[in-house]
């Protein structure tokens, strides 16, 4: 499946990482290196814009689990937006909804930070 | 409607063209597909990941029923192993405490109206349906 993935470095410290397209477990190994990298740097808060995400299996969801509690070991902020309704249908079976930072749009998820 | 899949991850692809192809023809609602990609494509990972070594293909059958669809999935030379059987999955843990492992079916038997499992002589039927109810 096709994935792009793409990070933007904001003014408050924060890193956007926009991705598009599904994932799956043929790319969520690409989400998960591109958040290593992130976890890596110096940014106080990284915020995945999942906005063009049309779809996402278990392998994904795994991903941003496993990247929530690395923010928790590196006192980062770490949170999610645009998620689209059956996307968030999916967190919502797997109660996840409460236990991420889930903002409607990027704007406001960067507040804040 | 059936499709015989090539039991590698790189068959996403083929899975999920065949399945939106069907939708298409048969006008499917937006409430069916996304349940029907990600039951099929959840368990046909599983299917790859625990028998890498099998080389035997996959059978996908996806049939209209009622407003929805029913989904077959036939897999052979395996072992036993029921998916439709509850697992222990705590969603209410605190993160740390969380297991990924067994979301993945967790998600699956919420998101069907029915799942069968059927299980002889080393081949395994899972078959699911999914309304727009």
């Amino acid at each position: 499946m096709n994935i792009e993935l793409e990070s933007s470095q904001k003014g408050n410290g924060a890193v956007t990482l926009t991705i598009k397209g599904e994932i799956d477990m043929s790319s969520s190994s690409k989400v998960r290196a591109h958040l290593t990298d992130l976890f890596k740097g110096n940014q106080s808060a990284i915020v995945v814009d999942l906005s063009d995400v049309s779809y996402i299996d278990s392998s994904g969801i795994a991903t941003l689990v496993e990247g929530l509690q690395w923010s928790h070991t590196s006192n980062k902020k770490f949170r999610l937006t645009g998620l689209a309704p059956m996307v968030k249908d999916v967190f919502e079976i797997a109660r996840l909804l409460t236990v991420f930072e889930v903002y409607d749009s990027q704007e406001e998820a960067l507040k804040g930070v | 409607m059936e499709l015989e899949i090539v039991r590698r991850i790189d068959s996403l692809k083929d899975i999920y063209d065949f399945i939106e192809s069907f939708f298409e023809s048969n006008g499917t609602e937006e409430p069916v597909r996304y349940p029907v990609h990600f039951v099929v494509e959840e368990l046909f990972t599983n299917m790859v990941k625990y028998n890498p070594g099998n080389m035997n293909t996959i059978l996908l059958d996806i049939d209209l029923e009622g407003d929805g669809v029913k989904v077959m999935i036939t897999d052979y030379d395996v072992d036993d192993f029921d998916v439709s059987k509850k697992r222990d999955v705590d969603v209410s843990a605190p993160l740390q405490e969380r297991k990924v492992g067994g979301l993945g079916l967790h998600l699956i038997r919420h998101m069907v109206d029915k799942l069968d499992y059927h299980y002889e002589d080393r081949q395994s039927r899972i078959t699911f349906t999914k309304g727009p109810g």
